[in-house]
């Protein structure tokens, strides 16, 4: 496992950088309200149906999980160039 | 990383020739708590700094796969690797209709790294401060708010502290056979040696090893249960296979005429129990009365010494304070509630879709979800990488490892429970499966069967399975290789120390930076800052170690309102203070302050102990029916509330 490249790092232990207080991003946004969705729908389907144990195991218990990863990973992609550096 | 997984794999393969050797288990399982301790010491060792930027972030130049692999150790605790299966065991996936069910826990765990990502990490790297409270003080330009946050950090991270060193404690004396206490301890030396030695950076290394730890022990694990059960590799199709059979099992459980007398039984126990607590003078009185004569008949018939001590144990003639009989009455109604109302399958038969249980478990995916986005000990983990894109990388991949432990977790729940269900429900008490009298018998019981009806078999709610660490026994359970008990139990052990790692240096840093050199050297030398920080270090740990090893702790109940806490603390002053410019320090500390003693107040009040000292009773604490642990279902509204108008108030008032 390689380290990426040392990053311009102050020496005192509190550097001065400054913190941006920004609107949230279309990305982000619209990744939380995925979020919310997909949370909120898929436990009212398991409780919707709570004799289904094979959904909840299948749907619920095992593909939600992997589909938070997804969304994770759609809505953390840098939307501008310039989040890059 | 690829040197400490194929040390891993090495060092399985010779064990599993040991044990077909015959070399006994004790030797297999201590060899691996033994290398697992080393190995964690020998990185911190050589990672050992005294170079504040590398002790506080570890340089930030961690890479994006590292820090994530780094972030989801830390993240993955006792109460998530060693509970989560045994909760999903015992609660079910959709609760009983009045508590939150497992998947809540599930997907709360999962979804709140999500949210870190999208709103936090990159901006704290940004901000490239070395703690929480530090960046909440720059952000708002006050020394107060740092203060309050650094007491809100230290206030969480303590209790999940705690937490994860019973855990630490009951996995390192279960594979070293060692008292509870002695295991904490030793195991703490490995904690000490890591991140006392080298801070943040030999925290990263060594979490990127334990990360390699847990992952491949909940693997083998789960491979070789799904190996054992259906034939193949594939656990969450072996889990969907078994899952049929487990409902039409649990059904016909549901209606064994033999199981109803059992629950009648209990229900009867209760309703005594009830009628005691009421009343604990009379009814200890008269349990008294009843021991004597018991006593005295017993010794009369030259009874064994051990019946005698068995009637003797009665806590009526046991404790002197009627608190404390009242307290272990309380203990013993839940205990049998929890009997009869946790579901045989997955969920309790007829519920309906839409009741209590379905609005505590909302609440408690919102928990997790806002306090796993918002836990210091996580957050400070975004500033270690060199750049914003990446700390939101790590969050990624920290998430790709733990769903996969995760999904590994819910198959096993589904196919352990289908050894409970057809090896152990209808056996002869006196003929119990091999397993369950091993795991009844151990010296940290994972299982305890009680025949309540006296018919001399074991009905499904006799069986009482200790959730928080009965993953344990699953080697035994379902009859595979010892060497998978010593597997486990290393990634259990690697799940609590890592995160009992993270929470130790959050805690002392928090001390040390946020409230000592802040306001009482400010100006003090880097050097100075760091070893002040390694020494509060160790008095956090040796207090942490001391309060675990004296009290018993529910693992789950505490890190889940450690998550409540967090949020409510947390998640309003930092969405506020990152999204909204008209956010200022007055809102933040009524922010942090409104939702911090918001949640505080709804768990304390609820929790037994407090109860019984303030007479109080459930129905006049309880809102809106939630579990305590859902605290931040309150907690983090009002913090945004009172954020939001204490900004605007005194703007306005400007």
């Amino acid at each position: 496992m390689h380290q990426a490249p040392i990053a311009p790092a102050s020496e005192a232990p509190n550097p001065s950088a400054t913190i941006d207080v920004t609107a949230l991003p279309a990305r982000s946004l619209w990744g939380v309200a995925g979020l919310v969705v997909l949370t909120v729908g898929s436990m009212g389907l398991a409780w919707r149906f709570p004799d289904a144990t094979l959904l909840h195991f299948l749907w619920v218990a095992q593909a939600v999980p992997v589909l938070y990863f997804f969304l994770a990973w759609w809505g953390t992609r840098p939307s501008r160039p310039h989040d890059v550096s | 990383m690829r040197v400490s997984f194929a040390s891993l794999v090495v060092l399985t393969l010779l064990l599993f020739l040991a044990d077909f050797a015959g070399v006994p288990k004790a030797y297999v399982n201590g060899f691996f708590l033994v290398a697992s301790i080393i190995g964690y010491a020998v990185i911190g060792l050589f990672c050992r700094t005294t170079a504040p930027e590398e002790y506080f972030v570890a340089g930030r130049r961690v890479s994006a796969s590292l820090n994530g692999m780094a972030t989801a150790a830390d993240w993955i605790s006792a109460a998530s690797f060693i509970g989560l299966t045994g909760l999903l065991l015992s609660d079910g996936f959709v609760g009983d209709g009045e508590h939150p069910g497992g998947l809540a826990y599930l997907l709360g765990w999962t979804g709140g790294f999500c949210l870190l990502g999208f709103l936090f990490a990159g901006k704290l790297n940004r901000s490239q401060s070395i703690t929480i409270p530090e960046f909440l003080g720059r952000r708002f330009d006050s020394t107060a708010v740092r203060w309050f946050a650094a007491w809100g950090a230290i206030l969480c991270s303590s209790i999940y502290l705690v937490a994860q060193i019973y855990g630490i404690g009951l996995v390192a004396s279960m594979l070293s056979g060692l008292t509870f206490e002695l295991g904490v301890f030793l195991a703490l030396g490995g904690v000490l040696l890591c991140s006392f030695l080298g801070g943040m950076r030999a925290v990263t290394w060594t979490q990127g090893v334990q990360c390699v730890v847990i992952v491949v022990s909940m693997l083998a694990l789960c491979v070789a249960v799904s190996f054992k059960t259906q034939g193949h590799p594939f656990f969450t199709v072996a889990a969907a296979q078994s899952l049929p059979q487990i409902q039409a099992r649990a059904k016909q459980i549901e209606v064994d005429p033999a199981e109803q007398s059992t629950r009648e039984v209990i229900s009867l126990r209760m309703s005594n129990l009830d009628a005691k607590i009421a009343d604990p003078v009379y009814a200890r009185e008269i349990e008294r009365q009843a021991v004597v004569r018991q006593v005295a008949r017993a010794k009369a018939d030259n009874a064994p010494l051990r019946e005698i001590q068995k009637f003797e144990s009665n806590p009526a003639w046991r404790e002197p304070s009627v608190d404390r009989l009242v307290g272990a009455w309380q203990s013993e109604r839940v205990m049998l509630a929890e009997a009869i109302y946790r579901p045989v399958g997955f969920q309790v038969p007829y519920l309906e879709g839409w009741n209590q249980g379905w609005l505590n478990s909302l609440a408690l995916v919102f928990c997790l979800m806002l306090g796993t986005a918002a836990l210091p000990h996580i957050l400070v983990r975004s500033y270690t990488t060199a750049t914003p894109v990446d700390a939101e990388r790590s969050v990624v991949w920290a998430l790709g490892i733990i769903v996969l432990v995760y999904l590994c977790a819910s198959s096993l729940a589904v196919l352990l429970k289908s050894f409970v269900l057809t090896e152990l429900v209808g056996a002869h008490m006196d003929q119990l499966p091999e397993w369950a009298d091993r795991l009844k018998l151990r010296k940290l019981a994972l299982l305890s069967i009680q025949d309540y009806n006296q018919d001399g078999i074991v009905q499904f709610a006799d069986i009482r399975l200790f959730n928080d660490y009965l993953v344990l026994g699953v080697p035994e359970i379902t009859h595979i290789s010892a060497v998978f008990t010593g597997l486990l139990a290393a990634g259990a052990l690697a799940a609590a120390l890592s995160t009992a790692d993270g929470l130790l240096l959050t805690i002392s840093n928090a001390l040390a930076q946020d409230l000592y050199f802040q306001t009482t050297a400010p100006d003090a030398p880097p050097l100075r800052r760091v070893m002040l920080s390694k020494i509060l270090l160790m008095v956090v740990a040796l207090l942490a170690a001391w309060f675990a090893t004296n009290r018993p702790v529910s693992i789950l109940f505490w890190v889940t309102c450690a998550f409540s806490l967090a949020a409510s603390t947390f998640f309003p002053v930092m969405l506020l203070g990152l999204y909204w410019r008209g956010m200022n320090r007055v809102g933040a500390l009524l922010a942090m302050g409104s939702g911090l003693s918001m949640s505080l107040y709804y768990i304390a009040v609820n929790h037994p102990w407090v109860q019984m000292r303030l007479q109080l009773h459930s129905v006049d604490t309880v809102w809106w029916g939630m579990d305590p642990v859902c605290a931040g279902v309150f907690g983090v509204p009002t913090g945004l509330l009172l954020g939001f108008l204490g900004s605007k108030l005194t703007s306005f008032k400007n």
